[in-house]
């Protein structure tokens, strides 16, 4: 590990970025604000790599672990809380991912937001530190701060720089995922003081917990593991628990979209990774079976909401939730293909929901609406726009050689080879594969009134410059990972193969 | 002598208070218009001594001494100096009453100390009877501090106080004039020994439950909720402020002393505080979800707050009390942010209703963020002390027994109200609105307060090390 190489200081410094905007002596031009931003997430972006170069350099199965420390003390001593983070290689991933998303993300800025810059971008650098956090917190309490703390400038950025109703859905958005967090703070409390009347020692660090679930009566830690599936099931989003989705995505402003669609949601896919797999391997495995009943509904339900939808955004918003029953479905398998193909359509998704999410923006800047109707652009209108959009379009559906694919293969595959002692998951499994119909149906949709509306002669709306780039960027990262799958699944794969040896399983 | 010694050693800040009340008064009888200007300095500094010679106790040797009246320990100690600190703040908050009002000036400071003095006095109250008389002194300066602006409203809601007020304390009365008659004693020592030696009646809970009663007036739970928004809308913010803080922190001092004594030998109070609790909680939100005047919004506010902490005095275990102190701790600062930030708004709009706050964000951002902070941390979401508060207490409850899981997810989801009716201000303070753009926003010292609070609770919630520390060691002295 080099000496500029600090894992409290990658986590920490977008709260250095958001306090320095929102110092009164900054300028509050919109330039000013979005220049800094973007440089510096660039930089911190470029900050990231270098933990990426260590891990390859170094040892793949590196854990760093460091501790925040206020004044040289513990959070709560006597409670066994201390602000404890750790960075495997799954979080590795993520924090590269949200990293490079915020870059986009604060890119993308530029003409959408037309108000108040300072405290936008302080909020977007606040959600970032929140949302990095989440992804490396050790400590069970700093966890649950984290996923708190991100609901508060999410808020804001929703509802203040909105579309016309986004008061409610932000307000929606409040109160569904903090219903989610209740089940949350049960689980850990659950665990938490269990875990204190068999050890005797009160501590909050993943590591220290004891969960084993010969210690506990099953009630108990079938409870618990409810517990977090229901509050992760709502970040996800699980279907009985999906409906602030479709609102909070579109009416949020496009960048805050891209956020919500390509990390926001990870965050739950993490939690099930980190909470539900790794603290519960028996009863993941036991429950795993069953739970594969929801991952197809979430395929099926959702993608058959998209085909109908008239809003482009919300179509978007529904396609993320399909496509997270796809990551379900790689979960539930619960072996090595098909863990590695949720993980990979984790990141995978992320950049595609970035990429669409752009797309619909721009739509949304040249016709003013988000009703599938009434857009009716002409690739001869806008070659380069129709150009670099299309890898998008692929990769969300599906098509091989973009990293969609390799994502939805490999997560099918996994389902189709798990082996439960029952066929029941495989059933359900291949009832899921009909998203892949499904999704070219709407994105295939989409895609029409995109660039095969009327032609109208006097009248050119191509894209350049920010846009331009951004989606040029999005096309080749989906296309090389498309391609080059290892790169991608190198990182993450460490994370992959402690748990399958852990599970015990093929 | 031996019995002023006592006095002087063990509870100096009622002594200091006394001092200070009867000074009050002989200056305010010259009515002089050059010395009223100094009522607000006298003020500080008589709250200043008070809160400086607690120093003066010596906190390893004379713990748990006390004659028959009174007896502290260091959890009264600790409660006395909350009681003490949010007194100055109001204090502080209340320069503008006071300069208008020039001519009351020191009627006023007396009555806000002699309301401390009865909240100092029942904390340490030893007997019965020496907390009625307490209780009575903190009420009695209470009608006449709601009623001090002489509005309309102001009257309507002093009487309405002293109306409520007497019944609460005709209950208490009874339920002790019955302990008396049973037991023949009135000190607290004696009626715990008394209650040992009984085999639990049916009667003897029912009169137990009455004595609380009288107290649940004084925090504002079920069944006497119902004052809380018609007094606070009545009275003038600062008043409005004292009287969300200081009784409030001076009952469940209170409750916890009368409860540490009497709960060993009557475990059904676990269950009944635990009802009335909840049930407070589901009247707060259900008020506060469909509030439009801020101030009542703000009694709503503290209903729910009372019985979240209720809750978890209802365990009586040291883990339980201490999430208790550390609640009480921070309820100070968040909920007196709210109260200047309304009371800055209202100086200067001279309105009380919610839907006016829009625009403040564009007129005063800085404001608004410390405003909004305050909010939050009333709401329990972080990075505030409020966040934090609320998980320590809602462990406790978990700590108490696996058993527990339901009322900690009846709370949990009637938090999820509370956000929602505390959301309702936020959104409006930022609607973009230039309706209050034509405003000007005079700097008082409600301004300084409220960014001096929302400064402390975050600060609470990012090295609550020490704090915990303090609420955990100070709990293991209740009795």
């Amino acid at each position: 590990m080099l000496s500029f190489q600090s894992l409290i200081f990658l986590i920490f410094a977008p709260l250095i970025a958001s306090l320095i905007i929102l110092c009164p002596l900054f300028p509050s031009t919109d330039t000013a604000v979005r220049r800094f931003s973007k440089w510096f997430s660039v930089c911190h972006f470029l900050y990231a790599i270098t933990f990426l170069l260590l891990f390859q350099s170094q040892n793949p199965v590196l854990v760093l672990e460091d501790e925040l420390k206020l004044f040289s003390l513990h959070w709560i001593d006597t409670l066994g809380i201390s602000a404890t983070f750790s960075m495997d290689s799954l979080s590795l991933a993520l924090v590269l991912l949200t990293t490079f998303i915020f870059f986009i993300a604060f890119v993308m800025s530029k003409r959408t937001i037309k108000k108040d810059f300072k405290i936008y971008y302080s909020l977007m650098f606040l959600l970032e530190m929140c949302i990095l956090g989440i992804f490396c917190a050790k400590d069970l309490f700093i966890f649950f701060l984290l996923w708190e703390l991100e609901l508060v400038p999410m808020y804001f950025l929703i509802s203040k720089w909105g579309s016309v109703n986004a008061k409610a859905s932000a307000m929606k958005f409040l109160l569904y995922t903090f219903f989610g967090s209740i089940f949350i703070l049960l689980g850990i409390f659950t665990i938490y003081f269990y875990s204190y009347s068999i050890s005797g020692v009160l501590t909050s660090n993943m590591d220290m917990l004891i969960t084993d679930s010969n210690l506990y009566p099953p009630q108990i830690i079938y409870f618990a593991f409810i517990c977090f599936l229901i509050g992760f099931g709502v970040k996800l989003p699980i279907v009985p628990l999906h409906t602030w989705l479709a609102d909070a995505h579109s009416d949020a402003p496009t960048p805050v979209s891209i956020v919500l669609a390509a990390i926001l949601l990870k965050t739950g896919a993490y939690g099930l990774l980190r909470f539900n797999l790794s603290l519960f391997p028996d009863i993941f495995l036991t429950l795993a079976p069953a739970l594969m009943f929801f991952a197809a509904v979430n395929c099926i339900y959702a993608s058959s909401l998209a085909v109908v939808q008239k809003d482009i955004k919300r179509l978007i918003a529904f396609s993320s939730i399909s496509q997270m029953g796809i990551f379900l479905i790689g979960l539930f398998s619960v072996n090595y293909i098909g863990l590695s193909g949720a993980v990979f359509q984790l990141i995978s998704h992320a950049i595609i929901a970035a990429g669409l999410f752009t797309v619909a923006g721009i739509l949304y800047s040249i016709y003013s609406t988000r009703d599938i109707d009434y857009i009716h652009n002409h690739l001869k209108n806008s070659p380069l726009f129709m150009f670099v959009s299309i890898p998008i379009i692929l990769a969300a559906v599906g098509v091989p050689l973009f990293s969609g694919f390799i994502a939805e293969f490999l997560s099918f595959v996994g389902g189709m080879t798990s082996d439960f002692g029952i066929t029941l998951p495989k059933i359900l499994t291949s009832i899921s594969i009909f998203t892949i119909v499904l999704s070219s149906a709407y994105i295939l949709k989409l895609f029409h009134s995109c660039f095969f509306g009327v032609r109208d002669l006097n009248f050119t709306r191509d894209i350049s410059g920010h846009r331009l780039n951004v989606l040029i960027i999005i096309s080749v990262i989906v296309l090389f990972f498309g391609i080059f799958p290892n790169f991608l699944s190198d990182i993450y794969m460490p994370f992959i193969d402690t748990t399958v040896d852990m599970l015990g399983v093929q | 002598m031996n019995f002023f010694y006592d006095i002087l050693i063990y509870n100096p800040q009622e002594l200091v208070l006394s001092f200070f009340i009867i000074t009050g008064l002989l200056l305010s009888l010259f009515n002089n218009e050059r010395l009223n200007k100094f009522a607000y300095l006298f003020a500080l500094f008589g709250i200043i001594t008070a809160i400086l010679s607690t120093l003066s106790i010596n906190i390893t040797t004379g713990m748990g001494h006390g004659n028959s009246f009174t007896s502290s320990n260091l959890f009264s100690v600790v409660s006395k100096t909350l009681i003490l600190f949010s007194a100055l703040l109001i204090i502080i908050l209340s320069r503008k009453i006071i300069s208008e009002y020039s001519k009351k000036a020191f009627e006023f400071v007396t009555l806000i100390f002699s309301g401390v003095l009865g909240a100092c006095c029942l904390v340490i109250s030893n007997d019965f009877l020496t907390a009625f008389v307490s209780l009575e002194m903190l009420s009695v300066s209470g009608y006449l501090l709601v009623g001090f602006t002489k509005t309309q409203r102001a009257k309507e809601a002093s009487i309405k106080y002293l109306i409520q007020s007497c019944f609460a304390s005709a209950l208490l009365l009874f339920g002790v004039s019955y302990i008396y008659g049973l037991s023949g004693s009135i000190d607290f020592y004696s009626v715990s020994d008394f209650c040992f030696s009984l085999s639990p009646t049916f009667f003897y809970p029912a009169l137990g439950l009455l004595t609380i009663m009288g107290i649940m007036f004084k925090l504002g739970c079920v069944p006497f909720t119902n004052w809380i928004p018609d007094i606070y809308e009545g009275a003038s913010y600062p008043v409005g402020a004292f009287i969300s803080l200081v009784p409030k922190i001076a009952g469940f001092a209170f409750l916890v002393r009368i409860l540490a004594f009497i709960f060993p030998h009557m475990p059904i109070a676990t269950l009944a505080l635990q009802i009335i609790a909840v049930i407070s909680v589901i009247y707060g939100v259900f008020g506060a979800i469909s509030q439009t005047n801020i101030k009542r919004l703000w009694g709503y506010s503290s209903i729910i707050q009372s019985g979240f902490i209720l809750c978890a005095v209802s365990f009586m275990t040291v883990y339980s009390l201490s999430s208790v102190l550390f609640y009480l701790g921070v309820y100070i600062f968040m909920n007196l942010g709210v109260w200047c930030a309304s009371y800055q708004f209202n100086i200067n709009t001279g309105s009380d209703l919610i839907a006016d706050n829009e625009g403040l964000y564009k007129k005063r951002p800085y404001f608004s963020i410390a405003y909004t902070i305050c909010l939050i941390s009333l709401a329990g979401l972080p990075l505030t002390a409020g966040f934090l508060a609320k998980i320590y207490l809602f462990s406790s409850i978990i700590k108490s027994g696996l058993e527990y899981f339901s009322l900690l997810f009846i709370l949990l989801l009637l938090s999820l109200g509370a956000i929602f009716a505390y959301f309702n201000v936020i959104k409006n303070i930022f609607v973009s609105s230039s309706k209050l753009l034509s405003f000007p926003f005079k700097y008082t010292t409600a301004d300084m307060l409220l960014y001096f609070c929302a400064f402390l609770t975050i600060v609470l919630c990012l090295i609550p090390n020490s704090f915990i520390k303090i609420s955990q060691i100070v709990s293991f002295y209740i009795n």
